[in-house]
Order: C-alpha cells, then sequence, then structure tokens
C-alpha cells in the first residue's frame, strides 16, 4: 500500500476533482447555443476532462484500480465530446453524472473501494463512447511502476529536477520514466528530466526528504502548479511565486527553493492550533484582570501588548479555518438538476454569496440541513409547469439561496416563489395528530401555525417523498442548526413562497459571552441568544412581573414575554410540566408565600432579566446579576454529563474558576411547554404601567466590538483628535485642545475590557454638564439614532453602566459620562456611596424628571446607595405618586411637560401632608436668577445638572449622614 | 510463590465513607485540597461535586461518599482530593475523607476481588464491591483496592438507578 501521507493528499485532491466534474456538467447542461458559446463549450469540456483525467493517473499510481477504470471510461466519453465539440445530451450527462456519483462512494470508502463492484457504470459509458465510433479508446494507466507511455495530451507530465544528490535516481525511476539526466553547476548538482502520471503536488510528497527542485516542462505539467496557485488564492493571500530557476548576474543557473503559494496542513494540526489560541485567551483574559487588578503600569503595558497580539493570533488562526460556503452551495445546481428531471418540474437557482466564509466545522455541518430545505423548496415548494401558469407566475420557478455576513454571524436564506404554506392546513393536520388544541391554535399567529413544522414527526406530506425525505425533516433541521448555537425560522405566504432563514455564528470556539450570577456561582449566556438585559428595582419587582394563566410574563414593549426563574430551573431536573409551572407562579405571586419570598430572599428587591432569544422567538431569563461581557473558549461538558441540556459547555473565566455556559434553547425546553408571545389584550391591564420613550442618542465604538452610545442631551461636543496628538503622563492621557489640557477616557480601562489603540484620527466626546476637563474616546462614531428605551428597565448594577439595550440589531451599552470621567480623571469616589450600614432604613426618594437618561442616572446613584426609588416623567405624576405614598426626598427636574417643577414645589409646600417635606431641585437652568426661583419656590436646595460630588453631598444633608 | 518473584506496588489509601480504601498511586496525578472555587453543576448526578479548573484542565470532582452510597452526602471541607491521570478517564477528581498512607505492597499480600457476575440491573448490587477489583490483606484488616477506570461508569449507574 502507498503511503499514508499520499493517500490523503489524493483523497484531498479528489475531492477538488469531482468537484470540479460536477460543476462543469451542470454548466454544460446549462449551454443554450453551442456554436455561439463554443469557446465556453470547450472551456468546461477541457475543464471537466482534465479533472477525470487527473484523477485517473493519480488512482493508476496509487494501485486504485477501480477509480482508475472508471475515470478512464468518463474520460473517454468526455474526451469524444471535446472532439467534436458538443455538449452532453440528457441521456449521456446523466450517465456522466451516475459516473460521478459511482466515484463519490468510492472515495467514501477508499481503502475498500477495489472491492465494490463497478461493472455496470464501466459497462455503461464504455457502451456509450462506442456510439461514437472513435475507434479504440484509449487503455487505463497501469498500476505503480509500470507507467505506460502516453501522448503528451494523454496526461504524461514531464519536469525537470534538480537534487543536489543523485541518490534520487532510484526513486524518480519508480515514479516514472526517467529520459535524461547529467551533472549541472560543475557537478555539484544533478538535472534529470522525468516523464510521469503524478502532478507536481504528487510528486513533491513522492520525493519528500530528498532536496530537489522541480519544474514543469510540457504544457500540461507547467499548468498544473498554476491552477492549483489560483485554488490558493482564493483561499488566503499568499505572495507571487517565484521563479524556480533564476540566472544570476554571470548567467549562471542558481537553484532557489520553490515559493510554494499555499501548503495543505492537517485538520487536526489546525484544530490543535485552534485549542491552543483559545488556550492563550484564557490566560490573556487571566493576566488582564491581574494587571488591571495591580495597577502596576508596566504590568498593564505588557497586558496590553499581550492581548493584541493574543488577538491577532487567534484572528489569523480563525482565519486558517475559514472556507467559502462555496464549497457546500456548489453542490446546489447538481441537486436541482437531479430534483427537476425527476419532477418535470422547471427550476431556476440562484446562489448569492458564495464567498462569504464560515468555520469548516460549521461549513461540514450545514451541508445536510441545506441540502434538505433546497430538497423541500424544489419539491413542495415550487409547483408543476403547468399549475404555475395557471397562476399566472413563470413556468420556471426560482429558488434563490442568498448568504451573507452580518456581525458576528452569517445569514443563509432559502427562498422560493412557490405556493407556500397554508397555516390553516399546517394547523388542522397538527390537531389531528393531537399536537396543538383548539384553545392553543386560538392564540397561535399564522406565523405560529407554520412554525408547528418544526416539531418533531410533523409531516404534511400526503405521500412518501424521496426527494425532500419523509416530511419528518425539519425537526432534525432546526436542532442540527441549534446545536451549531444558530437559529432556523420559516416565513411563508400563499401563492407568493417561502422562505427559510438560518443564522449561524462564524466559528464555534470562541464566543463572546454575558457574564451572569446565580447564587454564589457565575454563568454565561452566549451573546448571540442575547438580546437585551433589563433591571427592576424595588416595587417594580411585583408590580411589573404579573401572573398570566399560570406563567410568568413581563410587559415588554408591545407584548408580554414569558419568563423563566433560572434559580428554579436548576432546582429541578426534570423538564418543568404545567402543574410545576403554575407551583412556581404561585410561589412567587401569592400574596402569603410572595411575602415570604421576598422577605426571605432580599435580592428579591433587585433582580436582572436577560432577554434571551432563539431565532425570533424570546423569553426573559430571571437571574440574579448580570456582571459583564467575556470572550469564552466553549470546553465541552464532560461526558457524565452530556446528557444534561441546559448547559452548551463550560469555560475557564478570567479569574481561573470555572463557569457554565447557558444552553438557551436547552432551558426553554426545560421550562416553557412552546415561546410565545401573549398578546396585551389577554393579560392584566395592571401591569402596563410604564410608558417607552424614544431618546436621541449618539452611538459609537471605542476600539472594541462592543457599542456603546450617549444621549445628545449629555454631550457638549465632539472634537476629532490624531492619535499622534496624545501625550501620555503618569499612566494617564492627555491631548491639548486650544490651550487647554483634556484627559481622555477610554472605556476598556474604565470597565476592563480590550480596546485596540487606533492609529490616526478619532474622536473626543467631551460632557454637557459639569467641569471635567476630560473626554470619552471614540474610535468610530456611527451616527445619531432615536433609541427606544424603556428606562424602567435598565441595567444598574454595573457600576458606570446606565444600561443596555437594542439600537438597531446590535446591543449597546449606555455608560455613564460623569462616573468615566471622574475614573479618569483619577477622583476618588469611594465617598460618593454611603456606608448603608449608617442608614437607619432605607430612604425613599421620588424623582420627577422627563429626560429619561437623567432619570435613569439620578435612579442609579440613588439606588448604588441602597435607597427606594421611584419616578416620575412629569410633576404631576409626580405629586400623584406623593399623594399615595410616602417619600423621604423629592428630587425634582424644573423644566418638565405638564406640570414643571416649580408648580410641582408650590403644590407640595401647600399641601398639609408634605409641606415639611424635603425637596431638592436638580436642573441645567444655571443662573442666579434660576437659583433664586427654585429656592423661592420652595425648594430647599439648588444643584445644577450634574456634579455628583455635590449631588452627594447635599443627600448627606439631607440625611444627616455626616 | 518464590519470593523472587514477589513484586511490590504502591498504593495509596485513604479513608471515607468510615472504611479504608486503597488505589493504585500510578493512577493519581495529584492529591491537593477543596478550594472555594468550585463550580457546582445543576442536574448533575448526586454524586458530582462539580468542577475544578487545575492548572488549565476542567476536572470533574465526584463525592466518592455520595458514589458509594448513591445519594447525595454532606461534605466537610477538611477532605482531600485525589486528581486523577487522564490515562483513568476524563479529568476527574475524587473527593474522599482523609488521606492514611502511601504503602509499598507486596504482591502476595493482595487478592483479586471477582466482579465479574456483578451487573448494575441486581438487586443486590453494591458500588464498593462494583469499584472493588482486588483486596489487600494485612495483619488486621482486608483493605479494598479501587479500580478507577471503573469510576466514571459508576456515575451513570448510579445515575441510572436513581432516575
Amino acid at each position: 500500500m502507498a503511503d499514508e501521507e499520499l493517500i490523503e493528499s489524493f483523497r484531498l485532491e479528489s475531492e477538488e476533482h469531482l468537484e470540479a466534474i460536477e460543476k462543469e456538467l451542470v454548466a454544460l447542461e446549462g449551454i443554450e447555443d453551442p456554436v455561439a458559446q463554443e469557446e465556453e463549450l470547450r472551456e468546461r469540456l477541457n475543464s471537466a476532462f482534465r479533472a477525470a483525467h487527473s484523477l485517473k493517473g493519480a488512482a493508476g499510481f496509487l494501485g486504485f484500480n477501480n477509480i482508475n477504470s472508471v475515470t478512464h471510461a468518463m474520460e473517454n466519453i468526455l474526451g469524444e465530446l471535446r472532439e467534436m465539440p458538443s455538449c452532453p445530451g440528457v441521456e449521456c450527462a446523466n450517465l456522466l453524472f451516475d459516473a460521478h456519483d459511482a466515484l463519490t462512494k468510492l472515495f467514501e470508502e477508499l481503502e475498500a473501494s477495489d472491492r465494490i463492484d463497478v461493472d455496470d457504470i464501466i459497462s455503461r459509458l464504455d457502451k456509450y463512447v462506442s456510439r461514437f465510433g472513435a475507434g479504440k479508446p484509449a487503455a487505463p494507466v497501469k498500476t505503480s511502476a509500470a507507467v505506460e507511455e502516453q501522448s503528451s495530451s494523454g496526461g504524461i507530465f514531464r519536469f525537470r529536477i534538480l537534487a543536489v544528490d543523485k541518490s534520487v535516481l532510484a526513486e524518480l525511476q519508480v515514479l516514472g520514466n526517467v529520459v535524461k539526466f547529467g551533472d549541472v553547476d560543475n557537478g555539484n548538482k544533478c538535472e534529470f528530466v522525468l516523464e510521469t502520471v503524478l502532478e507536481k503536488d504528487l510528486l513533491l510528497l513522492a520525493l519528500d526528504g530528498y532536496e530537489v527542485c522541480i519544474e514543469g516542462l510540457n504544457s500540461e505539467a507547467a499548468a498544473v502548479p498554476e491552477k492549483k496557485a489560483v485554488i490558493a488564492r482564493k483561499q488566503t493571500p499568499v505572495k507571487k511565486a517565484q521563479p524556480l530557476v533564476k540566472k544570476n548576474g554571470a548567467g549562471e543557473n542558481k537553484i532557489v527553493k520553490p515559493m510554494e503559494s499555499s501548503v495543505r496542513v492537517p485538520v487536526a494540526l489546525l484544530g490543535e492550533l485552534m485549542s491552543l489560541a483559545g488556550e492563550l485567551v484564557l490566560v490573556r483574559n487571566q493576566h488582564l484582570r491581574w494587571a488591571s487588578e495591580t495597577g502596576d503600569h508596566k504590568a498593564r503595558d505588557i497586558s496590553s501588548r499581550l492581548d493584541t497580539i493574543t488577538t491577532e493570533l487567534q484572528t489569523s488562526i480563525l482565519r486558517t479555518r475559514m472556507q467559502p460556503l462555496d464549497k457546500v452551495l456548489s453542490r446546489l445546481p447538481r441537486i436541482v438538476r437531479d430534483i427537476s428531471q425527476t419532477l418535470g418540474k422547471k427550476i431556476k437557482l440562484e446562489i448569492i454569496g458564495r464567498e462569504v466564509e464560515v468555520d469548516k466545522t460549521i461549513l461540514e455541518s450545514i451541508v445536510d440541513p441545506l441540502t434538505h430545505l433546497l430538497r423541500n423548496s424544489c419539491d413542495h415548494g415550487v409547483e408543476m409547469p403547468e399549475d404555475r401558469i395557471a397562476a399566472g407566475k413563470n413556468e420556471t420557478g426560482l429558488v434563490r439561496v442568498v448568504a451573507q455576513q452580518e456581525s458576528g454571524h452569517i445569514s443563509i436564506a432559502i427562498s422560493d416563489d412557490g405556493n407556500g404554506i397554508d397555516p390553516h392546513k399546517i394547523a388542522s393536520i397538527a390537531l389531528k395528530k393531537g399536537i396543538v388544541s383548539d384553545k392553543e391554535l386560538g392564540n397561535m399567529s399564522d406565523q405560529d401555525k407554520i412554525a408547528l413544522i418544526m416539531l418533531p414527526g410533523f409531516s404534511t406530506a400526503e405521500s412518501i417523498s424521496n426527494i425532500s425525505g419523509r416530511g419528518v425533516g425539519m425537526d432534525v433541521v432546526k436542532s442540527a442548526i441549534e446545536k451549531l448555537g444558530g437559529s432556523f425560522e420559516i416565513k411563508s405566504e400563499i401563492g407568493l413562497g417561502t422562505t427559510f432563514m438560518l443564522n449561524l455564528p462564524l466559528t464555534l470556539a470562541i464566543i463572546q459571552s454575558l457574564v451572569i450570577a446565580e447564587g454564589k456561582n457565575k454563568y454565561l449566556i452566549p451573546r448571540i441568544n442575547l438580546e437585551e438585559v433589563i433591571n427592576l428595582v424595588g416595587e417594580d419587582v411585583v408590580a411589573r412581573i404579573k401572573a398570566v394563566n399560570g406563567q410568568e410574563v413581563l410587559n415588554y414593549h408591545n407584548s408580554l414575554l414569558q419568563l423563566v426563574r433560572l434559580s428554579e430551573v436548576f432546582a429541578a431536573a426534570e423538564p418543568f410540566d404545567s402543574r410545576k409551572r403554575e407551583e412556581i407562579t404561585r410561589k412567587y405571586h401569592d400574596s402569603d408565600s410572595a411575602a415570604e419570598v421576598i422577605e426571605t430572599d432580599r435580592e428579591a428587591q433587585m433582580l436582572d432579566i436577560a432577554v434571551v432569544r432563539i431565532g425570533q422567538k424570546r423569553f426573559g431569563l430571571i437571574i440574579d446579576r448580570a456582571l459583564e461581557t467575556e470572550e469564552i473558549v466553549v470546553k465541552p461538558l464532560h461526558s457524565a454529563q452530556s446528557g444534561i441540556k441546559i448547559f452548551l459547555g463550560s469555560t475557564i473565566m478570567g479569574d481561573g474558576s470555572v463557569a457554565l455556559i447557558l444552553d438557551i434553547d436547552g432551558i426553554a425546553k426545560h421550562a416553557l411547554s412552546e415561546i410565545r408571545y401573549i398578546e396585551r389584550d389577554h393579560a392584566d391591564e395592571e401591569c402596563l404601567i410604564h410608558s417607552e420613550s424614544t431618546q436621541k442618542v449618539l452611538s459609537f465604538s471605542a476600539g472594541s466590538r462592543d457599542k456603546f452610545a450617549l444621549a445628545l442631551s449629555f454631550i457638549r461636543r465632539i472634537y476629532t483628535i490624531n492619535s499622534d496628538d496624545i501625550n501620555e503622563l503618569g499612566g494617564k492621557e492627555f491631548v491639548m485642545i486650544g490651550n487647554k489640557s483634556i484627559t481622555l477616557a477610554r472605556l476598556g480601562k474604565i470597565f476592563g475590557y480590550r480596546e485596540k489603540k487606533i492609529d490616526g484620527e478619532q474622536y473626543l466626546i467631551m460632557p454637557r454638564y459639569g467641569s471635567y476637563s476630560c473626554g470619552i474616546v471614540a474610535s468610530q462614531i456611527h451616527g445619531i439614532q432615536d433609541a427606544l428605551i424603556d428606562f424602567q428597565d435598565s441595567m444598574l448594577k454595573k457600576e458606570g453602566i446606565l444600561g443596555t439595550s437594542l439600537l438597531g440589531k446590535e446591543l449597546t451599552i449606555y455608560p455613564d459620562i460623569y462616573y468615566v470621567c471622574e475614573k479618569a480623571l483619577g477622583a476618588d469616589t469611594s465617598g460618593l456611596t454611603f456606608d448603608k450600614h449608617r442608614l437607619p432604613e432605607p430612604k425613599r426618594v421620588l424623582v420627577a424628571e422627563d429626560t429619561p437618561f437623567f432619570r435613569q442616572l439620578v435612579k442609579s446613584y440613588l439606588v448604588s446607595d441602597a435607597m427606594i426609588v421611584d419616578t416620575a416623567v412629569n410633576g404631576r405624576e409626580a405629586l400623584e405618586m406623593l399623594s399615595k405614598s410616602d417619600y423621604d426626598l423629592l428630587l425634582s427636574d424644573i423644566e418638565m411637560p405638564v406640570m414643571n417643577g416649580l408648580e410641582l414645589i408650590r403644590e407640595v409646600r401647600n399641601s398639609d401632608k408634605l409641606k415639611h417635606m424635603p425637596a431638592i431641585s436638580l436642573t441645567s437652568l444655571n443662573t442666579e436668577e434660576d437659583k433664586k426661583k427654585c429656592l423661592d419656590a420652595g425648594y430647599d436646595t439648588y444643584l445644577a445638572k450634574l456634579n455628583r460630588e455635590e449631588f452627594h453631598d447635599s443627600i448627606k444633608k439631607i440625611f444627616r449622614l455626616n | 510463590m518464590n519470593s523472587l518473584e514477589i513484586i511490590n506496588h504502591n498504593y495509596y489509601f485513604f479513608c471515607c465513607a468510615g472504611r479504608k480504601w486503597g488505589i493504585d498511586i500510578a493512577a493519581i496525578r495529584e492529591v491537593g485540597e477543596l478550594t472555594d472555587s468550585l463550580c457546582p453543576v445543576p442536574h448533575a448526578q448526586h454524586s458530582v461535586m462539580g468542577y475544578l479548573n487545575v492548572r488549565g484542565d476542567i476536572y470533574q470532582l465526584i463525592s466518592f461518599k455520595s458514589l458509594l452510597s448513591g445519594k447525595k452526602e454532606r461534605e466537610g471541607t477538611n477532605g482531600l482530593v485525589l486528581f486523577l491521570k487522564d490515562s483513568v478517564g476524563q479529568a476527574l477528581g475524587m473527593y474522599v475523607d482523609d488521606a492514611c498512607e502511601i504503602l509499598s505492597v507486596n504482591s502476595d499480600s493482595i487478592e483479586n476481588w471477582d466482579t465479574k457476575n456483578i451487573t448494575a440491573s441486581d438487586d443486590k448490587f453494591d458500588m464498593s464491591e462494583y469499584l472493588t477489583s482486588k483486596v489487600y490483606r494485612n495483619d488486621s484488616e482486608l483493605i479494598p483496592l479501587i479500580d478507577p477506570s471503573r469510576i466514571e461508569e459508576a456515575i451513570n449507574i448510579v445515575w441510572k438507578k436513581n432516575t
């Protein structure tokens, strides 16, 4: 048996050759006018012939006789077609496709290929070639050393080989005919001319261990390396190939090492590199954390360099595993061609996005789902030509496959212009099969009904078809895609067509995630599943989470979001049934037991909800705390825990601890009967207590993939600065603007994430309020957008972050600009939080403020001081709240709609109940006259927006905490 | 037996569930204490205490006491973790009550323990018997020597029995 490495190389090359044959055959069938398109015809026939010929030669050399015989018979037909030239007719094309399929099977079982019966296909090919009456076809290549002479056009490659050691002659004689040899370079080297059936790659492998230079002499030998170079260029940019032998100044031949444009690397080695890069990422994370904690500048510098290098190394290694989707997409035309023929349909296939690259593992995993969906579109989607004409459509159906890369993931849409999916038909079958009840159907939208076909065992097929499986495949497609961390959706309109949407991550190995705390432990939510994190404080916990039909829900934009408590999921190993769901709901919503839970669990006063998604479906996951984002390396669970469906895997965190990665789909399956929206009409209207507001925000990046935003009302101006103008002193960065020195605030440094330093032009965002000589550095400004944010839901607990929300399609972080500036200036903020133990009891504060960001900012300061905070959006609302509940302090803006802050305080001072209540005005009106107006109207203190220190001092004075 | 044929083996003896056990020292990577960075795994088998990072490798830590009893046992914090070598299976640590000694034991004091007929479905199935491959006989007692390669399977046996 030939060398294993040689066989592996043959196997890899054969994939390319088989792909080329299939691609050319499909294209040849598509040639409508062979006369007008003669050049293309010749080119494609030549290409298919060359591929078959190369397979034949290599198979013969390596002793795979069946492959050699089939390719030989195939080559005969292609040779005859090339001579004419002529397109293959349907019968001929079918035969060649059958031969191609037979070869594919032989390669699948390469070692046993000679035991597979190929007589039938060879006899059919031979019988067909005899019709051409072109005399005796060329004989198959003999195996091993017994290489038979062929004409130069028959695939004998001629190479010049320069070697330092003559002993290579013996090896060359085994590989082919050595037709000439002699000394060159004053006898220091030996030159051979070899005729062989081996291509250059195989020859190089066969001569591994010898120091040789190889140059192709005839056109075929010279053409092969060129073809390889083209393939290599598609995958990775490479340097231009150098000439094999070049003349030096004296005109003397000098051997130079051939510059290989690409090398074949075993996938296992790439996997190992990827794994090591993953380990390096973990070490990098640990080092970053350590450097940040030590505060040592040198350690931070080293950490920063380590960070940059690790990121670049990781990106490069990831790229080695990336392959173009074309490797999968190029198989689709053949499938469509076969189905069209079998069903008598006319189908045109359009493919867009062949060049999109994806990780090899993902690429291999989507072959079956994609094939299944395409078959489904052709079989069930596109109608018969006569039906299409009757429906006023073109008789040829169109199936489009569109792939595109979006941020961090790829989407593939397979759409047809067929008859679409009838949701009522789906609903009726689902009802008949007992999959859903009448009542459940009543609550379902058409999209929900269509999604029923993704349930296991669901089938609408009236007869079993071998084209798109047995109608049981959609659940398999869904689970295969979800297993990869992706999502699968179906959109359909009756009479117009169906679109299957796949969303996939670019890579599986290293993912972005949100670190959360649950109990004493940390867990991770993959970012691909995360929509946003919302936070409820104090009474909101009770007020905004409601029980509807035995299920906890949250008012979320225009619908009610089903909620799952992570702590309850962890506590019960068995999937929840309706009784369990009701039991959990009672636990948190029965007045007695809920009070007990709140009493015993102080955290119930403040909780975070991660809004997670699987495709377009969302649900809320109640967690203890959302902490930060982190790039993690996914490691599988131990085999003994592989049956646990609520975790995807585990990882080592920056602090060295182990954390588990949540499987959002697994959690949904564990805790919910199905994910669905509950319309507002079905819910208790009482829970719709807060309105959403839009606000103009500036979105920007700060040297990382994270997107940030600031309310425009917080920004004084934006400067353009250049990296060359930045000076560093005592660990801080400065730029001179006018004659003023401005300190640079880098979000990465402040929030402890990787921030890539940008050379050249960048931006400095200056805060509007306060007297900070400091600005936030932005690497890119994305623009001004209207952000729809429910500020009741903003996340509070990450210090310096006001919250997160979805801006466009991206999760956006809203930093507290004042916190950031204070940190960058090195201000000591430790005194800005009260010692909670010194508060005899929690203070209740009412904040009246119409600007959502300020409302949130002030609330976050107060909540971090352990105060209970309610908010009102105008004076009228504030007055109503004051009359209903007891508060220890009123904090109010002056300029507000409906009732302004001055009118509010006058009403307060006129009320017997409220007249002694402490009240602070907080406003951007900052003239002496404004101040006087506020104090005259009845406020105890006047504060200009927004000096944090002054703010805290005033609060301390009010509550006598000094 | 000819004295020349006597071969000495090193065994690590530990205490757990009120008795002494032995394990071939060649199967142990290292012995350490339980740290607070243990990551519990919800829904895992009773005997699985959690995951631990040991110099970049994620170890599954099991409670030997729970494995023997087949139910969740209250663990103290003064025990020891025997981290087993990769050759035993996936990265695995075993939490035991206490260490006793390392002894060089000669082969004539070790007897094979026949466990061929023990099946998990047997009503009389006994985990300590299942895990024991040999016994060491000294002057005063018989000490079971466990076969570490059976631990992973033992976790699953307990799991299946409980579910």
